[in-house]
C-alpha cells in the first residue's frame, strides 16, 4: 500500500510539471467522454421531443388507417400509392354507440393546401377537413367563437375554424369571427379561432383551418374516402376494447369474414410511441457508438504521447532503477500517470458533456420546444468506467516499456 | 582495515552474442575492505566502467564471482539488485543526473522513496544530509537554479542519504570546473575520514591522487593496484 501511494505520489508530481502535456493528453479523452454523454443526452432530448409531440395528440386515441397490414414491406401509403377503403359511412358505423360504445369523440380527416385570402392578405396553407366531434379527439380549445356543429357538417355548410397563427396572419388583430375568407375560391365564413397548440418539429399546427370533412371532400377536393380516422376512447382501459369494437364493426360495414383480409389499420398511440421508441433507441445509441470511437482515439492519443515521455525520460528511468526503484516501481508510476490523466480528462469530460447537454436542452426549452434534459447516470458511469479502462489498456505498454529498461543504458542515453 | 566489503574473483565481463563479441572485462580480480578510499582509473575503453557497473550492481557478470558483504551476488535477480542499490550504494555520475524541475530537497530523498521509509522521515534524513554538504539554503532550488558545484553536492547529498555502505563516484568533477571540482574533492575526502568506504572511477591523475588505493585497468585486465605507492598481490 505503502508503494502505491507513493507510486502515486510520483505520478502526480510528474504530471504536474508538465502541465500543458498534461491536459493536451487529456483532452482527447474529455472530448471523447464529452460526446459521449453529450449524444446520449442530447439523443434522449430529440427522443422526449418526438414522444411528447405524439402524445400531445392526446391520450387515449386510436387510429384507424386505410388499407391492410402489409407483412413484408411499407404501407402503401409510403410508396405515394392512395387507398380509397375508408369513407363516411365508416365514420357514421364508428360514431354510433351501438357499435363503439367507449368512443367519446370520432373524427375523420382529409387534408388539403390552398392559398387563403381575405382582403388583398394571402397565405398558404393547409385546410383540413373534419368531423364536428373534432375537439374532443384532439383536446383543442377554441379561444374565440365556436367549433362547427353536427348539423352544419351534415348541411355542408362553408364554415372554417381557423388557428391562431391564421387569424394574426390575416386579419392582423381585427376580429375575424363573421368574416368571410377565401380558400381556394370558396367563400367561407370564419366562426371560431383556436387557441395556440404551439410549434412542434413537425409541423406547426396553429397555421391551419378546420372545415366540414363534408365540404372539404365533396366541395375543395372532390373525393369520397378519408385519409384516416382517429377514436378519443373514454378510458386506457378500454382501448384494447374499443380497438376489437372498431374492427368488428367495419368487418360488418365492408363485408369481411376473415381478418386476413382486412383492407384498414386500427392502431392506438401507444402502438406507436412504442414502435417510434424503439426507432429512436437504436439511433441513439448508433450515434454513441460513434462517438465512443473517439474515446480509443484518444485512448492512442495517450500511448502516443506516453511513449513519447518514456523515451524523453529515459535518463530519469535509469536513474530511478540506479537509486534502486524495482520494475514494478517504475511500470505503476508510468500507469498511475497515464490513469490519472484519462481520469482527469474523464471528469473533466462529463462535466463539459453534462454542461453542454444542459445549453442545449435549455435553447430547445426556450425555443418552444417539449424538450426534456435527460443525463443519463449510466451513461456517465460507462463513460468513467471506459476512461479507466482506455488509461490502463493504453498506459500499460509504455509504462511496461519503461520498466524494461536497462539502467546503464538508460542513464547512458543522451 | 575493516572487513572485506567487495570481493571479486576471476571477474569477466562478455558483450555481444556468438558473432561479435566484446570483452570489457577479462578475468580480474581485487577485494576492497570498509574504510577505503579507492580510485579506479583507465582511458575510456579500458573497461573501468564495466567494472564500475558489477561493483554498483547495474550489470552483472560473465563468468566468475562477485561477493558483496560475504554474500554472493552473482546470480541476484533484476529486483534484488534494485534491493541491494537501493540499500548499499551510493551513486555519484559525471552528470549529476538531478531530476530537472525538481527541488534539492526531492531529489536527495529520492532512494529513500524506493525504500520505503516515510515521508515524514524521508525530509528530515534529506534535510540533514543537505546540511552535511553545505546546502541547507538551497533546498527549494531546481536544478537549474545552481551552478554545477552544488548540483554535484546536491548529487552526494542523495548518495548518502540512505547510509550506503559504499559510495561509488563516477568521474564525479568530469563536468566542473577547477575550483569546483576542488571542492567537491573535500567532501569526498572528508566522507573517507569520518569512515566512509569510497571508490572514485576516473582518468584524471590528480583526482586519482586524492585516493589511497589506485586500481589500473587497461583492456579489461587490471595492471596495477597500488596501496600509498606498494603493490597489492591478489
Amino acid at each position: 500500500m505503502y508503494d502505491f501511494v507513493q507510486s502515486f505520489k510520483l505520478a502526480f508530481s510528474s504530471l504536474l510539471k508538465n502541465k500543458v502535456r498534461a491536459f493536451l493528453t487529456s483532452l482527447g479523452i474529455m472530448i471523447g467522454i464529452a460526446s459521449v454523454i453529450m449524444v446520449v443526452s442530447i439523443g434522449s432530448g430529440a427522443q422526449s421531443l418526438i414522444l411528447n409531440q405524439i402524445k400531445s395528440i392526446g391520450s387515449n386515441l386510436i387510429s384507424i388507417l386505410p388499407g391492410g397490414r402489409v407483412e413484408n414491406g411499407p404501407p402503401a401509403a409510403v410508396l405515394g400509392v392512395t387507398i380509397t377503403t375508408l369513407d363516411l359511412d365508416d365514420f357514421d358505423a364508428i360514431s354510433d354507440p351501438a357499435n363503439v360504445p367507449n368512443a367519446v369523440g370520432v373524427s375523420p380527416y382529409v387534408k388539403g393546401n390552398a392559398t387563403m385570402s381575405y382582403n388583398g392578405d394571402a397565405i398558404d396553407s393547409f385546410f383540413n377537413g373534419v368531423s364536428y366531434m373534432f375537439p374532443e379527439v384532439e383536446d383543442i380549445k377554441i379561444s374565440d367563437g365556436r367549433f362547427f356543429t353536427e348539423m352544419e357538417q351534415d348541411g355542408m355548410q362553408k364554415v372554417a375554424v381557423i388557428g391562431s397563427q391564421v387569424a394574426e396572419d390575416l386579419f392582423n388583430g381585427t376580429d375575424p369571427i363573421g368574416q368571410n375568407i377565401k380558400i381556394k375560391r370558396e367563400s367561407f365564413q370564419v366562426i371560431g379561432v383556436i387557441e395556440p397548440r404551439g410549434v412542434t418539429a413537425f409541423q406547426n399546427r396553429d397555421d391551419q383551418v378546420y372545415i366540414p370533412v363534408t365540404v372539404a371532400q365533396k366541395i375543395m377536393l372532390g373525393i369520397n374516402y378519408v385519409n384516416l380516422i382517429r377514436v378519443k376512447v373514454d378510458s386506457d382501459e378500454n382501448i384494447e376494447r374499443t380497438i376489437y369494437d372498431i374492427e368488428q364493426t367495419l368487418r360488418v360495414t365492408h363485408n369481411i369474414r376473415d381478418p386476413k383480409d382486412d383492407d384498414f389499420m386500427v392502431e392506438s398511440l401507444d402502438t406507436a410511441v412504442e414502435m417510434l421508441t424503439i426507432i429512436t433507441d437504436v439511433l441513439k445509441f448508433f450515434l454513441a457508438a460513434i462517438a465512443a470511437v473517439s474515446l480509443i482515439i484518444g485512448g492512442i492519443g495517450i500511448m502516443n504521447i506516453m511513449l513519447i515521455s518514456v523515451t524523453e525520460r529515459t535518463r530519469e528511468i535509469g536513474l530511478r532503477k540506479a537509486l534502486g526503484a524495482k520494475r514494478r516501481r517504475i511500470l505503476e508510476q508510468f500507469l498511475f500517470e497515464s490513469i490519472v490523466v484519462t481520469l482527469v480528462g474523464g471528469f473533466a469530460g462529463i462535466v463539459l458533456g453534462s454542461v453542454i447537454s444542459t445549453l442545449v436542452a435549455l435553447i430547445a426549452r426556450s425555443a418552444g420546444y417539449d424538450w426534456d434534459l435527460v443525463i443519463s447516470f449510466q451513461a456517465i458511469i460507462v463513460a468513467f468506467a471506459v476512461s479507466c479502462f482506455v488509461g490502463i489498456v493504453f498506459g500499460y505498454y509504455p509504462a511496461q516499456k519503461a520498466a524494461k529498461l536497462n539502467p546503464i543504458e538508460a542513464l547512458r542515453h543522451e | 582495515m575493516g572487513n572485506t566489503l567487495i570481493e571479486i574473483s576471476n571477474v569477466s565481463k562478455v558483450y555481444g552474442s556468438d558473432g561479435a563479441q566484446t570483452h570489457a572485462l577479462r578475468g580480474v580480480g581485487f577485494e576492497i575492505h570498509e574504510g577505503e578510499f579507492v580510485a579506479i582509473i583507465g582511458q575510456s575503453g579500458s573497461g573501468k566502467s564495466t567494472l564500475m557497473n558489477i561493483i554498483g550492481f547495474l550489470d552483472t557478470v560473465t563468468t566468475g564471482h562477485y561477493k558483496f558483504k560475504g554474500q554472493n551476488v552473482t546470480t541476484f535477480t533484476d529486483d534484488q539488485l534494485a534491493h541491494i542499490r537501493n540499500k548499499e550504494i551510493g551513486f555519484v555520475f559525471q552528470s549529476f543526473n538531478l531530476l530537472p524541475r525538481t527541488t534539492s530537497l526531492d531529489n536527495v530523498r529520492m532512494p529513500l522513496v524506493y525504500a520505503g521509509v516515510p515521508d515524514a522521515e524521508q525530509i528530515e534524513r534529506a534535510q540533514d544530509v543537505l546540511k552535511m554538504v553545505g546546502l541547507e539554503h538551497r533546498m527549494g532550488h531546481m536544478p537549474n537554479q545552481l551552478s554545477g558545484g552544488q548540483q554535484q553536492r546536491v548529487a552526494i547529498a542523495r548518495a548518502l542519504i540512505n547510509k550506503p555502505s559504499l559510495i561509488l563516484a563516477d568521474e564525479p568533477t568530469g563536468n566542473l570546473d577547477s575550483e569546483s571540482g576542488k571542492e567537491v574533492m573535500k567532501i569526498f575526502d572528508k566522507l573517507n575520514k569520518d569512515g566512509h568506504t569510497v571508490i572514485l572511477v576516473t582518468h584524471e591523475k590528480n583526482i586519482a591522487a586524492h585516493a589511497k588505493r589506485v586500481i589500473e585497468v587497461l583492456d579489461g585486465k587490471i595492471v596495477r593496484d597500488e596501496k600509498n605507492g606498494h603493490k597489492i598481490i591478489v
